[in-house]
């Protein structure tokens, strides 16, 4: 699910951040965690925070602002899970089209309905995802906790292509929606989707 | 000493912050959920020994808050009590699950999920039933694990994420009524 992606950057820093309570190593860290926490680097994944640094340079300070350049080396720990894992996540909400799944810390999980098991339809009344197997009918509920598995992933680079506005409206509405990492995800298998239905009968649980 | 093109580069930098950044390897190693977590747990404990104002970026905050949450949410191993991972309980697990010829892929999925039974291994590991029809060698994967990593408590298991959901639809329902209610508030005031 994470993976450490080796970047190496200019980090500049602020004569402020640079005073003898704030080590050298602390000023670096905050400038990178600022930069790349929580943040989407297009085709490495979801960057979660600095891991270590491998090396710096000497700090140049160029002429007119008084920052300090340093060029360094270093870690991230990225979410980025890889094709075919399995997760766990949460259901947030429900379509015709399907169901988008979140985790605490990334929302952008989209089950297409052609990725639920076989039988399953939506039910507008209840606004959720119902799987018919034989004569038992199951719920996919909002909020519950699910197991998914990685299908496919989506990029959505968000640098502006132009200055220029875009030509009419529908171009702008198709924009806004794209975001810049999704996870296309399954639940079509035996074992995925809401947890409680397969981790019921566990026959430790009945010996003990 | 900075040259003349150092100093340019320099100060084309200063504009074009982004274009910094080189990526010198995309992926120079992966971790399982348990190093993520105890990453993040001494982030937190470094943060709080700093004074507030020198306390890191908020979305570092962010990110790190919400992920230890998720980390830590039934039916995460790391959640769960006892806590299931020692410093050798890795390469314990890795030595005794190398006679199965498991992926890399697949021996990740089960140190973050821990499967404790064959349905479960079912869906982790690929052609399962092809690659280990027989059933008793099935169960001493999963007493492998059960051995290393422990078993979840069930029904406390069960009972989180029940719980979980339902505040989270609390939650959800609570927000909806304070849009809704701004007006009787008012009112109320």
């Amino acid at each position: 699910m994470f993976i450490l992606t080796k970047i190496a950057d200019l980090v500049q820093i602020e004569p402020k951040h640079f005073s003898p309570f704030k080590p050298g190593y602390q000023a670096l860290a905050d400038n990178i965690n600022a930069k790349y926490a929580n943040k989407v680097i297009q085709k490495i994944g979801h960057c979660i925070c600095l891991y270590d640094i491998l090396a710096s340079s000497d700090g140049l300070i160029g002429s007119g602002t008084g920052l300090v350049n340093v060029n360094v080396e270093f870690r991230l720990i990225v979410f980025r899970p890889f094709k075919g894992e399995v997760m766990i996540g949460r259901i947030s909400s429900a379509t015709v089209d399907g169901i988008y799944l979140r985790t605490h810390f990334f929302e952008d999980i989209w089950v297409p309905k052609g990725n639920l098991p076989e039988g399953s339809y939506y039910s507008p009344h209840e606004g959720c995802w119902v799987w018919k197997t034989g004569d038992a009918e199951l719920f996919f509920d909002t909020q519950e906790t699910v197991r998914f598995r990685v299908d496919e992933e989506d990029w959505h680079d968000q640098t502006p292509i132009s200055a220029q506005p875009p030509s009419n409206e529908d171009d702008f509405a198709v924009k806004e929606k794209d975001v810049p990492y999704k996870i296309i995800a399954t639940m079509e298998d035996a074992g995925l989707g809401p947890c409680l239905w397969w981790d019921g009968d566990d026959p430790m649980e009945e010996d003990a | 000493m900075v040259t003349l093109t150092e100093s340019i580069a320099i100060r084309l930098s200063f504009q074009f912050l982004l274009v910094t950044m080189k990526i010198l390897e995309a992926q120079s190693a992966q971790l399982v959920n348990y190093e993520v977590y105890q990453h993040l747990l001494e982030l937190r404990k470094s943060e709080q020994a700093l004074e507030p104002e020198k306390r890191p970026p908020r979305n570092l905050k962010t990110v790190v808050t919400e992920l230890i949450e998720y980390l830590e949410a039934a039916p995460s191993p790391l959640g769960s009590k006892p806590y299931p991972y020692k410093d050798d309980t890795m390469s314990k697990l890795f030595f005794k699950l190398r006679e199965f010829k498991l992926t890399k892929a697949e021996i990740l999925m089960i140190v973050n999920l821990r499967p404790t039974k064959p349905e479960s291994l079912n869906t982790i590991v690929e052609e399962f039933e092809t690659r280990f029809p027989d059933e008793d060698v099935q169960q001493r994967i999963v007493d492998v694990i059960v051995e290393a990593l422990g078993s979840p408590d069930g029904n406390a298991e069960r009972q989180a994420m029940t719980d979980d959901a339902n505040q989270a639809r609390q939650d959800a329902q609570d927000a909806i009524d304070r849009g809704d209610d701004d007006h009787d508030m008012a009112n109320g005031a």
